[in-house]
């Protein structure tokens, strides 16, 4: 599919565009939510949300920074964080997850964040392609240790023992930044 | 993920925040590491290079990346689990391919099946044509079953499947099948089928991309060994056969015996008539009394190949000398019988050596009696014989493979036959040439006998070949003169 003229077509509200944004894009948005979001309910709703927040964002979406792809895909994800930590909010008396991230909080400690995030980021740029693709697959799209070992065609000891050590790697490198 | 421990949360809340430079990182394509390994499996096991051994290398490779892509994909619906299955059976039988080409099993198993293929490229024996047929239909199975496999993912997803070129595939790996059965060769045919195979594998290649527009996910397949390790388990033993056990069989048994000599002067009178005759002194004491016996009624000697002492033969090929005796025959009036003693210095290679003996095409026809041979030396302070099995191999022609025992000083090996020609009462020229092979790489891969090397033509690396050529005189009493042509008129082009 050409993604440039869909873009084009997406933007100046073209008939038909939606339903090819839709084709083009259901089964990666599905696919990067699932993970993140247990629930089949949720899971469809959260899809509505995404590809209605993308026909309506279509015009902050820059193609000189990221691809169509990566940019539905990083809209889907976060479409399912927001909401997976609102059912966590939703209930409290339950407790919340504790992976996932809380926005809320002081600037402070909102800076905090930021710096940590950076830090972070700048230590799993540092990692090799296949530890910083595990990573991500573990902590940015949230997959289970399962799918990601048969999605790289790995035993699922093989994976735990590589995140082990791309743990152990970032504590060393984020010693200072991380230790709680 | 209540478990998680302080890092583990920090780092999902750290992935969470920020912007990360995700905008570089594309989204995992489950799709896409399967069908790359499918497709390049199937690249490198469809075309060979001739060259460093790459024709066995590469599509071993290919055997392992394709049963690894299938094993990825084999959870996702039935034509993926029957193409993982064949593609299973395929690498099996890929692995007892090669500990066959690498040992004497292959041609056991060829002579024991018997029966030959005849194409335009050549004869096979049929067992080679079987086994290429079976694994090339598995091959097609495979891909059979991917293209069902992938068809079914399109209409799972509630797409008009798009996998016209992996049913193209299908066809074209099924059309190589009765190809090489005819041995279509050459450009003209190869290279517009080739053109359309690489166009074919590069769109299904392009597949994954379709893909994931057609359910995106692929329904996980655990491994209980991972993809590397996986791959090493087939690899490793594979390259180990094709390497270690061409050296376990780089040289053929010999059957060595003491023999025990009665007493050696039943045949001093022949010995001496001989001696008369012209009979080499130094050969003729080398024959025991059952060998000189063959010479009962002789009525002339020619000697060939006498310049063996020049030192000019290359390493590993045995000096020959040849006597021609005719003989008086009881059935036939006269026959005559040939001698010819082989001599290999001490210290060649002892790995295989092998020869042809064959009458020239320029001669006339004779009847040969089958050549019988042995081969003599002396170790640990005995003598040993071994016979030599030599065989036929078409029109009065006879081959010969063996490897040279481990003597303390030179090797002797004796050939001898005799023979008639189609009208006894005239005199008529008999050629005949000897064509020898010696092995001179110690490592040889797939297995080969010296004499597949002879009959294959053509000079092979690893392998030093020499042809001597021997004019011969068939005559009767009265007409046989021993120097009619010659003792140097031996011809020796070595290659």
């Amino acid at each position: 599919m050409d993604y440039k003229a869909l873009t084009a077509a997406m933007r100046s509200r073209e008939p038909g565009a939606l339903e090819r944004f839709q084709t083009a894009f259901t089964p990666l948005i599905r696919y990067i939510i699932a993970p993140i979001l247990p629930d089949g309910r949720d899971r469809e709703e959260c899809l509505s949300d995404v590809v209605l927040r993308a026909w309506e964002a279509i015009e902050s979406y820059d193609e000189k920074k990221a691809s169509l792809t990566t940019w539905v895909t990083a809209l889907a994800r976060n479409a399912a964080l927001n909401r997976r930590r609102a059912n966590e909010r939703r209930r409290e008396g339950d407790g919340l997850d504790e992976t996932v991230p809380d926005g809320a909080g002081s600037p402070e400690q909102s800076v905090i964040r930021e710096e940590t995030a950076r830090a972070l980021w700048a230590a799993v740029g540092r990692l090799d392609r296949r530890d910083r693709d595990m990573f991500l697959r573990k902590y940015y799209y949230y997959q289970p240790t399962a799918q990601i070992a048969a999605e790289l065609g790995l035993s699922l000891r093989a994976v735990e023992g590589r995140l082990y050590r791309v743990r152990k790697r970032l504590q060393e490198e984020l010693g200072g930044v991380y230790r709680g | 993920m209540s478990t998680v421990d302080d890092f583990e949360r920090m780092l999902y809340q750290g992935a969470a925040q920020l912007p990360p430079d995700v905008p570089a990182e594309e989204p995992p394509k489950p799709w896409k590491k399967p069908m790359d390994r499918v497709c390049w499996g199937l690249g490198l096991i469809t075309f060979s290079l001739q060259f460093l051994h790459l024709d066995t290398i590469l599509p071993a490779v290919g055997t392992v990346l394709l049963w690894l892509g299938m094993r990825s994909l084999r959870r996702e619906n039935g034509g993926f689990r029957f193409a993982f299955r064949c593609a299973t059976v395929y690498t099996v039988l890929r692995f007892a391919n090669i500990i066959l080409l690498s040992t004497p099993l292959n041609k056991w198993l060829a002579e024991r099946i018997g029966g030959e293929w005849n194409s335009n490229t050549g004869t096979m024996p049929m067992f080679y044509v079987c086994r290429a047929v079976v694994v090339q239909l598995l091959l097609v199975l495979a891909v059979g079953g991917l293209w069902q496999g992938l068809k079914r993912v399109f209409r799972s997803a509630g797409h008009e499947p798009k996998t016209g070129c992996a049913g193209a595939l299908v066809f074209l790996e099924a059309l190589l099948l009765p190809l090489a059965l005819i041995g279509v060769s050459g450009w003209l045919v190869v290279g517009p089928l080739l053109l359309i195979w690489i166009l074919v594998v590069r769109n299904t290649y392009k597949l994954s991309h379709v893909l994931d527009q057609a359910g995106y996910a692929l329904t996980p397949a655990p491994a209980r060994v991972s993809d590397g390790r996986a791959a090493a388990c087939w690899l490793v033993p594979v390259l180990t056969a094709a390497v270690v056990l061409p050296f376990c069989f780089a040289r053929l048994p010999v059957k060595a015996e003491t023999p025990v000599y009665g007493p050696s002067d039943g045949q001093a009178a022949l010995r001496s008539q001989l001696m008369e005759m012209g009979f080499p002194e130094d050969l003729l004491a080398g024959l025991s009394d059952g060998d000189v016996s063959r010479f009962q009624g002789a009525y002339g000697v020619a000697v060939k190949g006498l310049d063996y002492t020049s030192g000019n033969y290359p390493d590993g090929i045995p000096h020959v000398v040849t006597v021609e005796v005719p003989v008086r025959d009881g059935h036939y009036g006269w026959r005559v019988v040939y001698l010819a003693r082989l001599t290999w210095d001490e210290g060649v290679d002892y790995r295989m050596e092998g020869f042809r003996l064959r009458p020239d095409i320029q001669g006339v026809v004779a009847f040969l009696d089958g050549p019988a041979g042995r081969l003599e030396w002396e170790a640990d302070g005995a003598f040993h014989t071994a016979a030599l099995d030599i065989r036929p191999a078409g029109w009065m022609e006879y081959l010969c493979d063996f490897s040279l025992p481990e003597a303390e000083g030179p090797v002797t090996g004796y050939v001898c036959w005799s023979a008639v020609p189609t009208y006894p009462e005239k005199t008529s020229v008999y050629n005949y040439g000897f064509d020898f092979v010696h092995r001179t790489a110690a490592w040889q891969w797939p297995y080969t006998l010296p004499t597949d090397v002879l009959t294959e033509g053509g000079s092979r690396v690893g392998w030093r070949q020499f042809h001597e050529r021997f004019t011969g005189r068939l005559a009767p009493e009265g007409l046989y003169e021993s120097g009619g042509y010659g003792d140097s008129d031996k011809e020796s082009p070595a290659h």
